[in-house]
């Protein structure tokens, strides 16, 4: 990327990229509104609202922003795909043509031909009763109806190997379901290249795809760009991965974008308070010394307001009395013209430029307290203890007779242990077994094989009576707070739940569902309220207070932000931490988000496949990781950080995590591993035939499960 | 639809506390115009049913032999019938007797299927296989042929003995629907997190499934309520509802039926009173029934 080529350019249009390559651009979209007329009570939903955004050949434009911010109205605006009741006004020019306004048929001519989408969840996109070849067939015979339907599915194999499908001639045939959610994604973008299209937009394209998986997508989107120079859109709430791919981004907030530049631009000055609360929340696990993310305050103005001012203002720190009244204008951040792509929609972008602010300037970076000098290690109670524990789920199959056909070794023997005011987070790709193990913690029955010990007591001899009261001293915060809590119940309801459960004695209930709230940054305005009616950081809360309630001495906790925007997640995490200092709780923490886990963890233990390959304290585990899976996955986190050599470290996850019902003999991780590939025939050997088991490295709190560590 | 196992009010609520689910929903639903007319309707019909009768100066039993199936007057305002009774209060008691076993039965009946249907969901095993065994075996038997055998308890039973009769023969589709929705709720989120917490099958059932289920039962009490009217209407008609002297809104459109040509208000008054009934119970369950979907959260933009 270059940053530093400069192209005078006329002060009229919106905006120009320091690297545009000559000639018009692919893509032109000028002050672009989408209202959704409202049948609520606050009327007319303004999802876009102003947005002009320009895209050349071969360029990747990062467009991103939180839920509500409108990039997804703004972007099935240009193929037509919004519902029909809504206003777009505006201009789309795509080569030139204005979309805008075309009647439905000439629209579907555009569609798939000059201009594509990828959506974030492949499954839904892709029709399940028929194989993967005939819709990419259709796809391609859509827009060239001379093919017959030999050269189709020729054509249907040729665009399956080129999006890396191993095997293409087989895959050809399988049915959606029949792929893993990589090879689904990458399907979705084989369905997208059909026809050659000039602009490909990506609607979260990896969102709900894991971190090696997400890697391997970007980098293929990022090859699909460089062999065919299609223009691309990425629609994403993560900076790590605008950071990754896109050339330019494009930052959108309450539907108006406030800040665009080069990726260089944005990321190292900001210049827009907004975007800079965005970096400065982000968890990094890039850092050595990790600042802990910072909350922005507040949440989004409601799409059905209309804008006084800057939108942002009643969040801002560095607000002025004339950013409520004066909506700011997206105007170059350097007012000489030779650097125009770099705008921001702020009135102190020159004196943030002057005094040189960061984002840790307008942010202050939240107290995380610490428990005051804990014991060491070794001299705190185990609170939990997990021993050799298996779960195995049979795999059924047969079309008439429902048959045994196998099992999936969900949790295949692993052992750790959690110690008092500790917290210890489970983290690997999705199906490597992390909820099993807390399910099966949480279930308190005697597991398939092994032994689960929670709070001294074998979970396997617990009498009812035993079980229910030990549920007291083991709560959990499941992961999709909407999901958590009972839609029909108030606020207060739910937390006083575990309360009632438990026979609290109920003329003190109501106090004390009052002080947990305030414990979680709750008022009595929220006591009232359901779920529905919450924000996500807010339900969030609601289900850690709900969790808090019985002063649990244990608390098991499912993927606590995943589901949460970027600028809210990093309240939560701020709360967490603070809630386990005041409360001494002990935590065990499942996550596959590797840069959150850095921030709240103190130990490690990172599952592959049901077993664990590697443990350890947060420190020596992240800056010196020893089991190439682990390596694999800490290279595999984006960054938000532009124009770093990582992508080298890419290599290392290449292999899609393989059929969780027929594991490898031996080391589970050997068909995915590098270091295996470079290994000579004996020590392959015993890669193969003996599963490794943990062991410790030097004197350090850190164990690895291979063979050659 | 009152919650079951649950008293007014909250257990921490105190008055300074603001107001919780149960009190606070009946005004909001009560603001929605279907719900307000249906409630309305309803009410207006059992303060007929109950009050009409003394505003009239005839008696139930009493006749009047001196006007036979006579024409409404001044004297007597629905009419008259064959052997001189007023028709005003003959159909206003069968009103009556058509409303207690209406919603009787219906309540009845979606109480059982909420039961049998919830416990067979939430118990995935033997409780669920005896209890969908038995669902499908009520679900074959010919309700007709065993209302017909057991005609001779019935009467003997009166038409407490109906209305056990009627909600046995209702309940099943309903359970068979309580038991599909109730797998799918509890493998929710919130109902794991419940048992998590500790609280106990019924707890949970009676807390978190049945709620999440009340659109579906209170439109299934509605449709029942109508349904039962009907159904004892039937079976009056062909003799095996309600016996003579008691009378209901069947019983009299079943004698009204043969004289619908000739003397209209035989046949008019009850049977528009029976229209009158289901509509309003209608209104209401639908009303009700949107209330509360839409009480759960809207999918969003």
């Amino acid at each position: 990327m270059t940053g530093t080529e400069t192209h005078p350019e006329p002060a009229s249009p919106p905006e120009t990229t320091p690297t545009r390559p000559p000639g018009e651009p692919v893509l032109c979209v000028e002050d672009l509104h989408v209202t959704f007329p409202g049948t609520g009570p606050g009327g007319d939903v303004r999802a876009v609202r102003g947005l002009s955004y320009r895209l050349h050949r071969g360029e990747i434009l990062g467009v991103v922003g939180e839920s509500g911010a409108g990039k997804s109205a703004a972007a099935l605006a240009v193929p037509g795909l919004l519902p029909d009741h809504a206003r777009v006004s505006g201009s789309i020019r795509l080569n030139g043509q204005e979309l805008l306004g075309l009647d439905e048929r000439r629209l579907a001519a555009v569609r798939g031909s000059t201009v594509s989408m990828v959506f974030q969840d492949p499954l839904a996109a892709l029709t399940p009763v028929r194989t993967v070849g005939s819709q990419l067939a259709e796809a391609v015979r859509l827009h060239q109806p001379r093919l017959s339907r030999r050269q189709a599915r020729d054509r249907a194999v040729a665009l399956l190997r080129r999006v890396g499908i191993p095997d293409a001639d087989r895959r050809v045939d399988s049915f959606p379901h029949e792929l893993s959610g990589g090879m689904r994604q990458r399907v979705m973008i084989a369905m997208a290249l059909a026809n050659d299209p000039d602009v490909i937009l990506c609607d979260e394209p990896t969102t709900a795809l894991d971190t090696t998986v997400q890697a391997q997508i970007l980098d293929l989107l990022a090859a699909v760009r460089r062999e065919t120079g299609t223009a691309i859109v990425v629609i994403t709430h993560d900076l790590g991965v605008v950071a990754e791919i896109a050339d330019r981004v494009l930052v959108m907030y309450a539907g108006r974008p406030v800040e665009t530049g080069t990726v260089a631009q944005v990321y190292r000055r900001p210049r827009m308070p907004y975007t800079m609360g965005l970096l400065g929340a982000l968890p990094r696990v890039d850092t050595p010394d990790p600042v802990p993310p910072t909350p922005i305050p507040g949440t989004p103005p409601p799409p059905t307001e209309p804008h006084r001012g800057c939108p942002f203002a009643p969040r801002c720190p560095v607000a002025l009395p004339r950013c409520g009244t004066d909506p700011p204008a997206l105007l170059p951040v350097d007012p000489a013209p030779h650097d125009p792509g770099h705008r921001a929609a702020c009135h102190r972008t020159a004196e943030i430029t002057a005094r040189g602010w960061t984002p840790a300037d307008l942010y202050p970076p939240p107290e995380h307290p610490r428990p005051a000098a804990p014991a060491p290690r070794d001299r705190r109670p185990v609170v939990l203890a997990v021993d050799n524990l298996v779960k195995h789920h049979p795999l059924h199959g047969g079309t008439l007779l429902r048959r045994r056909v196998g099992t999936v070794r969900a949790v295949d023997g692993i052992s750790f242990d959690l110690r008092e005011h500790e917290t210890l987070a489970l983290v690997g790709e999705s199906g490597a077994g992390k909820t099993t193990v807390l399910t099966e913690i949480l279930e308190l029955t005697r597991p398939d094989h092994g032994r689960i010990t929670v709070l001294g007591r074998d979970t396997g001899t617990l009498t009812p009576k035993q079980r229910f009261a030990l549920r007291r001293d083991l709560q959990v915060v499941l992961q999709d707070s909407s999901e958590a809590l009972d839609p029909r119940m108030t606020v207060a309801e739910i937390v006083a739940e575990p309360l009632r459960v438990h026979r609290h004695p109920r003329r003190q209930v109501p106090h004390r569902v009052r002080e947990l709230l305030a414990l979680v940054g709750l008022d009595d305005s929220h006591a009232r309220r359901r779920p529905a009616q919450l924000s996500g950081g807010e339900r969030q809360r609601v289900g850690i207070a709900r969790a808090i309630a019985l002063q649990p001495r244990l608390l098991l906790l499912d993927e606590p932000v995943s589901a949460l925007d970027v600028s809210v997640r990093a309240g939560i995490l701020a709360l967490l931490a603070e809630l386990r200092a005041r409360l001494g709780l002990s935590c065990l923490v499942v996550a596959h988000d590797l840069a959150v886990v850095r921030h709240i963890a103190d130990r490690v233990a990172v599952m592959h496949r049901g077993v664990l390959v590697e443990i350890g304290d947060t420190e020596s585990v992240y800056t010196a990781p020893r089991h190439p899976y682990t390596q694999a996955l800490l290279a595999a986190v984006p960054v938000p950080e532009p124009a770093t050599d990582r992508r080298a470290a890419r290599a290392v996850a290449a292999a899609e995590p393989p059929d969780p019902a027929a594991a490898p003999s031996g080391c589970r991780f050997r068909t995915r591993c590098p270091r295996y590939l470079s290994l000579t025939e004996t020590d392959r050997r015993r890669c193969e035939t003996q599963p490794p088991r943990p062991r410790r490295l030097g004197d350090a709190d850190h164990q690895v499960a291979c063979h050659h560590a | 639809m009152p919650r079951p196992g649950t008293s007014g009010t909250l257990p921490y609520e105190t008055p300074a506390r603001p107001p919780g689910r149960r009190s606070a929903a009946p005004p909001a639903l009560l603001r929605r115009p279907r719900v307000l007319a249906g409630a309305v309707l309803l009410a207006l019909l059992a303060l007929l049913a109950w009050l009409g009768p003394l505003a009239a100066p005839w008696g139930f039993t009493e006749r009047d032999h001196t006007s036979f199936l006579q024409p409404p007057s001044p004297r007597h305002w629905f009419g008259t019938d064959a052997t001189g009774r007023d028709l005003y209060v003959v159909t206003l008691v069968g009103l009556r007797k058509s409303l207690v076993i209406g919603l009787l039965v219906a309540v009845l009946t979606t109480a059982a299927a909420a039961v049998v249907g919830a416990v067979s969901g939430y118990f995935p095993g033997l409780p669920d296989r005896v209890l969908t065994w038995l669902t499908d075996l009520a679900l074959v038997v010919p309700p007709l042929l065993v209302l017909a055998v057991l005609f001779p308890v019935a009467e003997r039973g009166g038409w407490l003995a109906l209305v056990l009769l009627l909600a046995a023969f209702g309940w099943m589709v309903t359970a068979r629907m309580v038991r599909g929705a109730t797998r799918s709720l509890r493998r929710r989120e919130y109902v794991r997190a419940a048992r998590y917490l500790g609280a106990s099958p019924t707890a949970i059932i009676v807390r978190h499934l049945l709620p999440n289920l009340s659109a579906l039962l209170v439109a299934d009490v509605t449709v029942n309520v109508s349904a039962a009217v009907i159904a004892e209407t039937g079976l009056s008609y062909v003799g095996l509802g309600v016996q003579p002297p008691d009378v209901s809104l069947g019983t009299l459109i079943a004698d009204g039926t043969r004289y619908a040509t000739t003397h209209p208000w035989m046949f008019g008054f009850c049977t528009g009173l029976l229209v009158l009934l289901v509509l309003a119970v209608n209104l209401l369950g639908e009303g009700l029934h949107d209330a509360l979907t839409r009480d759960t959260p809207a999918p969003r933009l």
